[in-house]
């Protein structure tokens, strides 16, 4: 589903990811971590194409499609879709008719028709019930004055919404309590269908309990350091992330 | 500029004599102020009050005082009409009355919904004794003008203690000719203590010529009213669009007053609220989509006079190509005002190189114990929200269009009256490109 080459990006020509290699295929869930400044969030950013992260070197493919050809809707129209860490506020439009425009537009990408307001209604309806999601929120502006939790159980209510076919989860689990967590993953099991494939970002090996990885990446100064299953994490856990930096740092 | 350019201001003798003879309850306050516009002539930008809105054109103008309307066919009508809800409806043509597109309809009892003009008449002591006593026209030269030539408009009277169901719509259309011409309608709203109304006017343009339309609308509030008032201003591509608007409000009164510049040539939107009981609440609302060569100017006064008293001023201007917008917006508490609450904000959202922002607050305060605080803000779409919206899928036109509109979704989400605030969001959305993606948004209500 997504393949990752050798790919090497900058911020105001600082090199933060330097040479990454990733496969996900169909289906899986993959979590990255790493520790603070290693690169996951930018990593998140320059699949979702934002501009201020420059990519200078190797490929990202998304379904056979070149990621980097895209502008950012595109990428989110072609199933692209990337939970935010921290979801930005817009005061003036309710989450309703802000999310109409974005399944629409989607829809209209992948030549299907319009939902009209009943149908659209009856899909949030539905997609906001597996979620827990308190429908009052979504006559709310977008993300204003949500609280953590709902924040980012929005976020994955869109994703819901949206269809995607690869899902990016930018540390989802910041800033929640337990409760939410638990909702939030849940949230995202019940879009685990065998095709939809997860790249999911942390710090803590916490989220991992609820959502469980096919397989975990350790990123180190912009590289994959290691690569595991779901133990790697909880070893990660136990033992932090000091002995992986050495090998690292001893290699280079 | 020498006045040896421009028109004598004494432009309008004859026509004012032939009003001078009239004799009604207003004819002594007609005369005070047509001497008045005399004496100020045409405001000049020399001026505090006119400052960044350039009136030479105007002045240099041969109007003449619009003396006929117009038969429309209700087409024209139409879309300037609140789909839906049944209002009392009063439609002038060039400031004339016209009978056959008007709706007054029945009226909740007690309640007065009439022409200013059968008022003037039927009720001389109610019109004599609030007409022009809400606006300063002894500083303000066009308020002066309107108030020299008061003839008709709207008398809304709602008395003690009444609830007026359904609101009063007053549409002023205009109809533009080769000669330029002026009207001056006015609209006089009497609230009695413990009454509640609303009334939204339109003003709008069915040609391109230029003229003048000079409204000016007053609102007497006594105690423990709610007033909701909306004025939308559509104008055609040449008409100079100069309201006014005055307010005074009693104890325990809440006043909402909204206005959307949105089409004409040059719209000036004069705005004063006095605020002469305690715990009142005035709150004065301003969009304006300012796009080609179009100037908008706001310009506010509230004066708080008693004490524990709320103001708010909330005006968002959105400019693109060569469009020019100017705010002011003075609070004035008086020393007895204690405890008042006033806040003042003018935002600007500029999407092109070449537009002209000016905003002025101002604040005069001589009590001791208040809260005052104004903000002004000239800025650009936030690129971090467009790019939240690139990443669920929309497009860069679309997002732009969406952060607009949710700008000036601000100034009229609160609209109780869900009609209006429709209308209103399908004003804006008109002028967005990919206007038509969000216009299916009201239907998810």
């Amino acid at each position: 589903m997504l393949e990752i080459t050798n790919l090497h990006a900058s911020v105001e020509d600082t090199p933060i990811l330097r040479g990454i290699n990733l496969t996900i295929p169909s289906g899986e869930v993959h979590s990255i971590m790493g520790p603070n400044g290693s690169g996951k969030s930018t990593l998140a950013r320059v699949l979702a194409g934002e501009e201020s992260y420059e990519v200078t070197e190797g490929s990202i493919i998304l379904d056979g499609k070149d990621l980097l050809d895209m502008d950012p809707d595109e990428r989110a129209c072609e199933g692209l879709f990337m939970a935010f860490q921290y979801p930005v506020e817009i005061p003036g439009v309710s989450t309703k008719y802000f999310l109409r425009a974005a399944v629409n537009a989607v829809r209209e990408h992948r030549e299907l028709s319009e939902l009209d307001a009943y149908e659209f209604l009856q899909l949030v309806k539905e997609k906001a019930a597996a979620l827990e999601l308190d429908t009052s929120l979504l006559d709310r502006s977008v993300n204003e004055g949500f609280s953590g939790g709902e924040k980012k159980r929005a976020e994955i209510f869109q994703m819901a919404m949206l269809d995607p076919k690869m899902c990016v989860l930018d540390e989802t689990d910041s800033g929640l309590d337990i409760d939410a967590l638990k909702i939030v993953s849940e949230g995202v099991n019940a879009l685990r269908d065998g095709n939809r494939s997860f790249l999911v970002i942390t710090h803590y090996q916490r989220l991992l309990d609820y959502i469980v990885p096919d397989v975990v990446h350790v990123l180190v100064d912009g590289r994959i350091a290691k690569t595991g299953d779901k133990e790697l994490a909880k070893q990660l856990e136990n033992e932090g992330y000091a002995s992986i930096e050495s090998t690292v740092a001893n290699s280079a | 500029m020498t006045t040896d350019t421009m028109n004598d201001h004494r432009q309008f003798e004859s026509e004012f004599a032939r009003l001078a003879d009239r004799g009604d309850a207003i004819s002594e306050l007609r005369r005070a102020a047509y001497d008045r516009f005399l004496e100020l002539g045409w405001p000049t930008m020399r001026g505090e009050a006119y400052r960044y809105t350039d009136c030479r054109p105007i002045a240099q103008a041969d109007l003449r005082l619009a003396t006929e309307g117009r038969d429309l066919p209700m087409d024209v009508l139409r879309p300037h009409l609140l789909e839906g809800v049944p209002t009392h409806r009063l439609v002038f043509v060039n400031g004339i009355f016209n009978e056959t597109l008007s709706d007054i309809g029945t009226v909740t009892e007690g309640v007065t919904v009439c022409r200013l003009a059968d008022a003037i008449t039927e009720q001389p002591e109610l019109v004599a004794r609030h007409l022009g006593t809400t606006i300063d026209w002894k500083q303000d030269a066009f308020d002066a003008l309107n108030t020299a030539f008061v003839e008709d408009g709207l008398l809304l009277h709602v008395p003690k203690g009444v609830h007026l169901e359904q609101p009063v719509h007053v549409v002023h259309v205009t109809v533009p000719g080769e000669q330029p011409i002026v009207s001056h309608p006015r609209t006089l709203i009497i609230a009695d203590d413990g009454s509640r109304a609303t009334c939204v006017e339109t003003c709008c343009g069915h040609g391109d010529e230029a003229c003048l339309v000079n409204p000016v609308t007053e609102i007497v509030a006594g105690d423990d009213v709610h007033v909701d008032h909306y004025r939308i201003v559509r104008e055609g591509k040449g008409t100079w669009h100069i309201g006014g608007f005055g307010l005074t409000q009693g104890n325990e009164s809440n006043v909402n007053s909204c206005c959307m510049a949105m089409e004409g040539a040059l719209i000036r939107n004069g705005m004063t609220g006095t605020l002469d009981g305690t715990n009142g609440m005035a709150n004065l609302r301003g969009l304006a989509i300012v796009d080609g060569d179009r100037h908008v100017d706001n310009f506010l006064r509230v004066n708080h006079m008693k004490p524990d008293c709320n103001s708010r001023e909330y005006f968002k201007h959105i400019l693109t190509d060569r469009g020019t917008t100017a705010f002011t917006g003075r609070i004035y508490v008086e020393l007895d005002a204690q405890k008042t609450d006033a806040v003042q904000t003018n935002m600007n959202l500029v999407l092109s190189e070449t537009a002209k922002v000016r905003t002025r607050p101002q604040l005069e305060i001589f009590a001791d114990d208040v809260k005052c605080t104004h903000g002004a803000t000239i800025g650009r779409l936030d690129e971090q929200a467009a790019f939240y919206l690139h990443a669920r899928g929309i497009g860069e036109e679309a997002a732009r269009s969406l952060l607009t509109f949710a700008f000036a979704n601000e100034v009229i989400e609160d609209i109780e009256f869900a009609p209006l605030r429709k209308k209103m969001e399908a004003l804006i959305l008109d002028r967005l490109p990919h206007g038509e993606l969000l216009r299916s948004m009201g239907d998810l209500d």
